[in-house]
Parts: structure tokens; sequence; C-alpha cells
């Protein structure tokens, strides 16, 4: 089970700054989807919104077909992972797993206590004894056992270390296969884990900058590395996001569908074409708006 | 579909679950330093002991912290389990009404412990300040008007904690202001309250004062919930 997201004329204000500026979008279910954006871009505003932590007041967000606002059915259904401070949280592990039998229809308990023996938690610890990475990773176990139709990661890898933070993402992939949701994934960590995402959605000062499955991204984003001027000539009329030069050879990033007969032209111009990550797209794109 | 697991009565019982054991724990600590005092008081200070004295006020007082922190650590908690902010609201309003019930148990029974122990070991501690046992209706008023001392202070505190919560300190400082004026008022209607400011000048008739108490106690739920309907949580 999983859960469609559609957000119409979101805007949010705090006090004179547009945290949010008038928001369009949406989001398929049973996806995985990047929720992309520099830091302060708007991510975990939106995400706040989604997961109902705010009543919208300019615009509308539909989930599942119904306002999730004060929605018993779509509060119980939405889960939201994010860094939390573990400094007051005295309760012992295994009553942390056990207790979310009350609230989640859908927890696997037996799931959970795998997790987390697998991410190295100490179950006769109290949360407040566990180190950062450790608690997030506890979060994460949780998150991923409550198989919320709708579940939302905001940064919630902060503190884990790379072999934790690469089972997380294998147990993400896994778990789509098993028991598909709608899972959105806010991070500025793209490179280690554009893999997962089914879609993208980049945010940039608050507006939406693109939306797109990571199929069309990849096919959006394209290096092109030849003689300075073949590559001047060539990309002319492209939009080019990012240049660098050695020597008389320029290599450029270039954002847009590159057609067939551009592609055989820059063959026989004994230009070099590669394709480009989502984090270099990424990257450039959000540097982009910012010269602009 | 599923059914809704947050529901208020659920939180109801998950809340009052876990208040019952800090006001166990809290009884139990005041009880051992009760005995500890009276054990080394003389003189005419050891005849303190009786229903309102015992608790000191700290019982009353205990509630409001308890109110305070239903929103900073309970709705919080509760929020991120995907519970609806009206489900926790009635489920904490009932939590808050059985609690206040419980505690003045606890508390009359504790008394009468006190009591038979102390005719037991001989101590003096016939000095009540409220006569709750010479008649059953005698102890219905003071058993009703402890409960309702406990439930204002905790929906004062629930206040004063929303209102931080909420609005911030600015507003957090007034709500305190207010908190101050209601517990003064709380003084004239409740007999059995410590904190009174007004109880030798002004004494009003229980047929008058239940009714004023009602209308208080609707007064802190409406506001309370006009405080959390659409708050925000914050992260």
């Amino acid at each position: 089970m999983s859960y469609s997201i559609e957000v119409n004329g979101l805007t949010v204000h705090y006090k004179n700054f547009k945290a949010l500026d008038q928001l369009n979008f949406k989001l398929s279910s049973g996806k995985v989807h990047g929720i992309l954006g520099r830091n302060g871009a708007g991510k975990t505003t939106l995400l706040t919104y989604l997961a109902s932590f705010h009543k919208a007041k300019h615009g509308t967000i539909v989930i599942d077909g119904e306002d999730p606002f004060e929605n018993e059915r779509i509060l119980q259904g939405t889960s939201f992972i994010y860094e939390k401070d573990n400094t007051y949280d005295y309760d012992k592990i295994d009553k942390i797993i056990k207790r979310m039998l009350y609230f989640r229809p859908y927890f696997d308990e037996a799931y959970a206590r795998e997790l987390v023996k697998r991410f190295k938690i100490p179950t006769n610890k109290s949360a407040d004894q566990l180190s950062k990475g450790q608690y997030s990773a506890l979060q994460v176990a949780i998150g991923l056992a409550s198989r919320t139709p709708l579940t939302i990661f905001d940064e919630a890898y902060l503190g884990m270390d790379a072999p934790a933070r690469e089972l997380f993402y294998k147990e993400i992939l896994l778990e789509q296969e098993r028991h598909p949701r709608t899972i959105l994934f806010s991070t500025h960590l793209v490179s280690e884990m554009e893999y997962l995402f089914d879609e993208v959605l980049i945010i940039d000062n608050g507006k939406v900058l693109l939306q797109e499955t990571s199929e069309q991204l990849l096919e959006k984003g394209f290096s092109i590395t030849g003689a300075k001027e073949d590559v001047e000539a060539f990309t002319k009329t492209l939009e080019v996001i990012y240049e660098e030069m050695l020597g008389g050879t320029k290599s450029v990033m270039v954002y847009g569908t590159l057609p067939k007969q551009e592609q055989r032209e820059a063959v026989e111009l004994d230009l070099e074409i590669g394709s480009l990550s989502i984090n270099n797209l990424f990257i450039h794109l959000t540097k982009e708006e910012e010269r602009t | 579909m599923n059914p809704i697991i947050l529901s208020s009565k659920k939180i109801a019982g998950l809340l009052f679950k876990e208040q019952v054991k800090w006001t166990i724990w809290f009884l139990s600590f005041m009880f051992v330093i009760y005995i500890v005092v009276v054990s080394f008081a003389s003189g005419p200070h050891s005849s303190f002991i009786d229903l309102a004295n015992f608790s000191n006020g700290s019982s009353a007082i205990y509630m409001l912290v308890i109110g305070i922190l239903t929103t900073s650590t309970f709705f919080y908690y509760y929020m991120q389990q995907g519970a609806a902010r009206k489900n926790f609201f009635f489920g904490a309003a009932l939590t808050s009404v059985l609690l206040a019930v419980v505690i003045t148990i606890m508390l009359i029974l504790l008394t009468f412990i006190l009591e038979f122990a102390a005719g037991w070991t001989g101590w003096n501690i016939h000095g009540q300040e409220f006569d709750f046992t010479s008649s059953i209706s005698e102890f219905i008023y003071i058993f009703v008007s402890f409960i309702i001392m406990h439930l204002i202070y905790f929906l004062i505190g629930w206040m004063i904690g929303l209102t931080f919560y909420r609005l911030g300190w600015l507003y957090g400082l007034l709500s305190i202001a207010c908190s101050i004026l209601l517990l003064a008022i709380t003084g004239i209607l409740i007999e059995v309250t410590h904190f009174s400011f007004f109880t030798n000048m002004i004494h009003l008739p229980a047929f008058i004062a239940f009714p004023l108490n009602i209308v208080l106690i609707i007064l802190l739920f409406g506001v309370n919930y006009r405080l959390i309907k659409d708050v925000t949580v914050k992260i």
C-alpha cells in the first residue's frame, strides 16, 4: 500500500522570508522520490507540511486523495524520520521497538529487531546512551519496519557511518521489492544515493526547479569534450550549465536533450559525449540558479 | 481499511498508564519524605498530618507540572507516532480527569494508612484541618474538592505548556500571569487549595462554588483545545 501526493500552490512565509513559493507537483505512489536541494532550499519545510506537522495556509496538499491535516487514516500511514536529539530519551531500545506495535498497523517487530542487530545497536542500552549515528540508525530501522504507505526520511542518515548508510540504502531497495510504499528521501548527499531514486524533485530557493524520473533526468544531461573552438561552436545553442578548460581542450556540461542528428554531428567533429550523474546535474543546476 | 490505532481512547489508555506510574513514584517519594519529617519533628509541629497538609500542596503542583509536560513530552511524542491533534486532546483530557480522581484516591488512602499507623505508634496527629471522616457528606465534599483542584491545576499547567509551545516565551509568560490569577480564583472557589489569596476575605457557599468550578474547567478545556487544534509540531 502506498500514497500518492499532490501539492498545489503551497506557499509558506516565515515573517518576511518566503520559505516555499507556489509549489506545484505530483508524486506518484509506490516510488522512491529524491527531494533534493541545497541547504535552506526548503526541503525540510516542505516535508513537515507533507507530514502534517504544519497546517497549510496557502495552497493545498492532497495525500491519497484526501487532505492529510488531522486526517487519522493518512497520519497513521505516514512516518516522518528526521534527526532527533536523544538526550532525554531514557527508554530502553527493546521498549521503544515493542511500543511501535501500538502505533503502526504494519509494523514488523521481527524485521525491526533484525535491522537493529545488523546496525549493531546495543539493545541493552537506553536511547540516551546511544551515539548520534546509532540513534539515527535506530530511527531508520523503525522507519523501515513501520512499513507506512508514506515514509519520509529527512536527512535521516546524519551521524551514520558509511557501512551503516550502505546497509540502509540496500534495505530501502529490498523493502521496495517486498512491500512497495511511497518513500520521500530528502538529501544533499546526492552522489551516494542517487541510484535509489525513481523520481527526482529539485527544490531551489523555495521553488520547484525540476521534476523528472531518474531516467528522464539522466537523458537530459551530457558532457561534451573536445577542441575549444569545436565545443564552443557546437554548444552555442545549448544550455551549458558548467564548463572547464585544460589547455586547448574544453569540457562542458549541457542540460537538455541531444537529438540523434546533433549526436552524429558531434561525432563528426570528434567531440566526446558522455552522460552526467544526477549529482552533477544537481550541483550545477542549483549553482546556475544562484548565478542568475 | 485498517482501524485507527491512535484513537482518543487508546491515547488516554497509554497516557494514563504512564502518568499513573509517575504518580506512584511521586507519592512514594512524598510518603517517605513525610515519614522522615514526622519522625524527626517534635512539639506542636508534629501534629500537622491531615489530608491537605499531608501533600502540603505538592500534589497540586505535581499536577501542574504534569500538565506543563503534557505538551513538550507527550504531545510531541504522539505526533511523531501519527496521532491526530484532536485525538490527543480528547485522550489527554480524559486522562487528566482520571488522574485527578486517582491521585485523590491515593492521597486519601495514604492519609488513612498514616492515621492508622499514627494510632498504632502513638503519634499525635489529630490536627485535621479538613474534616472528612465525620460524615459521608463531608467526605464527598472534600473528595470532590480535591478532584476539582487537581484537575484545575493540571489544566492550568497544560495551558502554560501549550502557550509556550505555540506562541513563544512572551505569551508564555503572559499565560503564567494569567495562571496566577486563575489560581487565585481557584483559591476562592476551593477551600482545600493551598494557594489562596482571598480565602479569609471571601467565602463562597458550595452551591455557588461548584458550578463556578465547572465553568472554570470548561473554560480551560476550551482554551487548551483552541491552542492545540492546529498547533505546529516543532522539530
